[in-house]
């Protein structure tokens, strides 16, 4: 015979339990032997099965799929680490050296998208970053030539994961910390693929399109972040052709918020774009992340049915025309192009341009295009005309460590870091390619 | 402190808050796509479609919500000089019934629901049987519903 | 020095270091600062280009060290975090700024000992812990273990980056479990304990006919605890794929699992339901144990 509190023999203790055992709701009724029947619990009708599941509302599974957070209260706090400096990006003795990234800069930063969501910066207490060999080549090169108010204009090229977009990302540090004025297209492909709407500027010849809802979006970015450096600049030029009343010591902050409507969206932002290019200004950083997709024909059409190419958009026409050095800059301008290797359809013509910039820069013989294949596209050689390609290679073992000695005080590493552990995560990583670098080390399973 | 931005989607919802948009005189949910509002016509498929899209600068992924309502005022009237719809459907219907009242083969191969043009009747005349009708491209549209 | 098994080796890493040795006096006179870039780790001999220059180049935890030499440099703070790990891997740098090989006092051996000798069938691919393997194989679906592997991995970044869960006195975890607090920085122990406690301790099996009059017969039967584990996690993925639909794409279904293994932990899911009706079904049938059929089978 069953006893009435025996089946508790099979559970666990539990405080409340213990406390008041007299209070534990018993079977009243002991189960008879043998015959007896559960028939009653398995047709017992479950509820929660009968419920139709709700679907996810407009735009909420895209905004759960590019959430991006920047923040793990479970991370251990790493102390002892300063703050990212400007000076820091660009000294050599701080290679190496893990700094934290200052709030404002973050939101400065998010505001523009240069967080991505394939970036592990959710695991970690607070933003940090390694400041790496190439961070201080790139950078020390970039600042020393923008302050002779010289146009930088680079390519990031580099293996996949190997950290292009974070270069990318360090670059727009540099340029808010020394009070640039950086805008950024963190997408090149929503620019080319058809998803977001687009319109033709009138009286243009050839004829050029906009995306107006996408460079509204750009502009209002481009206005919070940078509001320290455009509200103390007063407009110079007449801009009698835009919406609203900009008085004359109107700030160019003033004149990047002067409309709300996509359809005024591109002649503001060139109204601002032309303003920045006066003498006086601040330097302008322009980057874009997924370079090789605005180098072929899009995927929308013109009102005659053909396909556009992609330089026929007026945001990219702005990029690609500063990267090609056909704009002029009085005031000093980084235009920076990181290509992408996760996703790219491989392009000849990109690839031959930039091994001809490659031959250019170490001034070996420029290599000739393949006489046999007759669809390269003359728009991206013109493009890439004189652009400087930078690298990116993988870490040494020295900046492996230190990133190593981070994620262990972070607690997300739970091994020891000595010499042998980062020599064995740093060959496994493909010899120090950071992405997987962080796959051999922040995961347990297989990502 | 956590810190969670998410990607922005103020702009669509925004128009989105009219409740419907109407084309040439039709009642159309504002999420429904441009694509699939024009192809709900007859006589438009995939290709007319795009091209009257590309012919306003409509990206294929636009909804009608979206679309500022000057565009929908061209994309009707564009509609409306078209033969489309009931009009459309009316000139096939009058192409069968004018075999049927000449007494052709065609014709009455068309009211029995059978292949037209000499086809085997043995097996798969499921198409036949699904379009061969007199009133093919069924009744007419009820305008403004 | 590095390898007693052959004369060569030492030979062979004497060529290599390029630097003079420092010398036992020495290394008290700079007990605690050593220089990192002395180290030797430069024993690359791969194909890869290693990004030049590194040599000059000092890690953070290094960078008050410089200061010795190079005035102008500010110090910077000590970046160890100040735990036994580091402590140890610290000690044996200073053995090797002292001169001495790192593994000098691990009777020989390049790698040190092994702390755990593989056992009879341990092989090469065993690299995860046993319960990852067991669950990512029962998230898998049509063959595809990548993409159970990538959906596992985000499981535990989920479990990682959430809150620290609230266990309800209710539903009493495994005895012994971590304090909540430090799970999330263990996702595998997490998980584990999540899979663990929610586990049937028995199953009922059903003997047809045998009670009579056919009626079949359900005597409880103790499970080993791979099997345990195996009906958790069925249970789980039961509840999960009764839940709401959670964003799009390749992280959908991993979240969602995620949310139910939490849940599981603080008491909320429905899971334990099931296992206390096992439990409760298991002990009533306890008395078939001494059912005339079944003990005239035993015999």
């Amino acid at each position: 015979m069953a006893a009435a509190n025996c089946w508790r023999c099979l559970g666990r203790p539990s405080t409340q339990r213990l406390l008041a055992p007299s209070s534990i709701p018993s079977f009243k009724n002991p189960t008879s032997v043998a015959a007896f029947t559960t028939s009653a619990t398995f047709l017992a009708k479950d509820d929660n099965q009968e419920r139709p599941i709700e679907a996810p509302g407009p735009g909420e599974r895209k905004a759960f799929r590019k959430r991006i957070q920047l923040s793990n209260d479970n991370a251990l706090k790493v102390s002892g680490l300063s703050e990212l400096e400007a000076q820091q990006l660009v000294d050599p003795t701080a290679v190496g050296q893990m700094a934290s990234l200052p709030t404002g800069l973050v939101d400065q930063l998010r505001t523009i998208e240069a967080f991505k969501p394939t970036q592990n910066w959710g695991l970690f207490r607070s933003p940090h970053m390694l400041v790496r060999k190439d961070t201080v080549d790139f950078l020390g090169d970039m600042t020393k030539r923008i302050a002779n108010k010289e146009t930088v204009r680079t390519v990031i090229e580099g293996e996949r994961g190997v950290g292009k977009s974070m270069l990318g990302l360090q670059t727009m540090a540099a340029g808010f910390m020394n009070k640039m004025v950086v805008i950024n297209i963190p997408e090149a492909q929503d620019l080319v693929e058809a998803r977001t709407d687009y319109s033709y500027i009138p009286r243009t010849t050839p004829e050029q399109f906009s995306h107006p809802s996408y460079i509204l979006k750009l502009l209002q970015a481009l206005r919070s972040a940078n509001e320290e450096v455009l509200s103390k600049e007063i407009i110079k030029l007449e801009h009698i052709h835009l919406p609203g009343n900009l008085s004359r010591n109107a700030s160019l902050a003033t004149l990047a918020n002067v409309t709300k409507e996509p359809e005024f969206a591109w002649p503001v932002f060139n109204a601002l774009w032309q303003e920045l290019l006066q003498p006086g200004r601040p330097p302008i950083m322009f980057t874009l992340d997924g370079l090789s997709h605005i180098m072929r024909i899009s995927d929308y059409r013109s009102p005659s049915f053909n396909l556009i190419h992609a330089h026929d958009f007026a945001l990219t026409r702005l990029f690609v025309e500063a990267l090609g050095g056909k704009t002029h800059f009085p005031n000093g301008a980084a235009i920076v192009g990181v290509m992408t290797k996760g996703n790219w359809l491989k392009d000849k013509s990109v690839e031959k341009a930039l091994e001809q910039a490659r031959a250019a820069q170490a001034e070996l013989p420029i290599p000739e295009r393949d006489a046999y294949y007759s669809k390269y596209d003359e728009r991206v050689f013109e493009a890439l005309k004189g652009v400087e390609v930078f690298d990116v290679k993988s870490i040494s073992k020295l900046e492996a460590r230190s990133l190593m000695e981070y994620w262990a005080a972070s607690g997300v590493l739970r091994m020891r870091v000595d010499e042998k552990t980062v020599s064995e995560r740093w060959t496994l990583a493909g010899n120090g390619v950071l992405g997987e670098l962080e796959r051999v080390s922040l995961y347990v399973s297989r990502l | 402190m956590v810190i969670t931005t998410y990607d922005g989607y103020d702009l669509q919802k925004t128009s989105l808050t009219i409740l419907q948009v109407f084309v040439l005189g039709i009642n159309f949910h504002p999420q429904k796509l441009v694509k699939k509002t024009l192809e709900s016509f007859y006589s438009l498929g995939p290709q007319t479609s795009a091209r009257i899209m590309a012919k306003y600068t409509i990206h294929p992924l636009a909804r009608l919500g979206t679309l500022p309502v000057k565009t929908v005022t061209s994309l009707t009237a564009e509609l409306s000089t078209m033969t489309i719809d009931n009009d459309a459907r009316r000139i096939v219907q009058d192409n069968i019934k004018r075999l049927r009242d000449m007494g052709s083969y065609r014709g009455r191969r068309h009211a029995m629901g059978l292949p037209v043009r000499g086809q085997q009747t043995r097996n798969q005349i499921v198409t036949a049987r699904k379009l061969n009708v007199l009133d093919r491209g069924g009744g007419d549209r009820i305008r403004g519903t | 020095m590095a390898s007693k098994l052959s004369p060569w080796g030492a030979c062979r890493s004497l060529t290599i270091r390029t630097r003079s040795i420092l010398q036992h006096a020495e290394r008290k006179a700079t007990a605690a600062p050593f220089h990192m870039a002395r180290r030797g780790m430069a024993d690359n001999t791969t194909s890869r280009e290693p990004p030049s220059g590194s040599d000059g180049a000092l890690p953070p935890s290094m960078a008050g060290k410089a200061s010795a030499e190079q005035p102008h440099t500010s110090p910077r703070p000590e970046q160890f975090a100040p735990n036994w790990l580091n402590a140890e891997a610290i000690a044996r740098l200073e053995q090797v700024a002292a001169g001495e090989d790192m593994y000098d006092n691990e009777e020989g051996l390049k790698f040190g000992v092994l702390s755990q000798l593989p056992g009879k069938h341990d092989h090469l691919q065993k690299r995860y812990p046993e319960v990852l393997d067991q669950v990512t194989k029962l998230l898998m679906r049509d063959g595809k273990l990548s993409k159970a592997q990538r959906d596992m991995a985000f499981i535990l970044n989920f479990l990682r980056t959430s809150s620290a869960p609230k266990v309800s006195p209710l539903r009493p975890l495994l005895p012994g479990a971590p304090p909540a607090h430090t799970l999330p920085l263990d996702p595998v122990a997490y998980l584990t304990l999540a899979i663990d406690s929610v586990a049937p301790l028995l199953r009922i099996r059903s003997m047809k006919g045998m009670a009579g009059g056919g009626q079949a017969l359900e005597i409880p039967e103790p499970m080993a605890a791979r099997q345990r584990r195996r009906v958790a996690v069925q249970w789980i993925l039961d509840a999960v794929n009764k839940k709401k639909s959670k964003g799009s794409g390749r992280s959908m279904f991993a979240h969602k699992m995620a949310e139910e293994i939490i849940a599981v932990i603080e008491g909320r899911s429905s899971v334990w339901d099931r296992r206390q009706t096992v439990h409760k079904l298991g002990t009533a049938a306890r008395a078939n144990l001494n059912h005339p059929a079944l003990l005239a089978k035993r015999k």
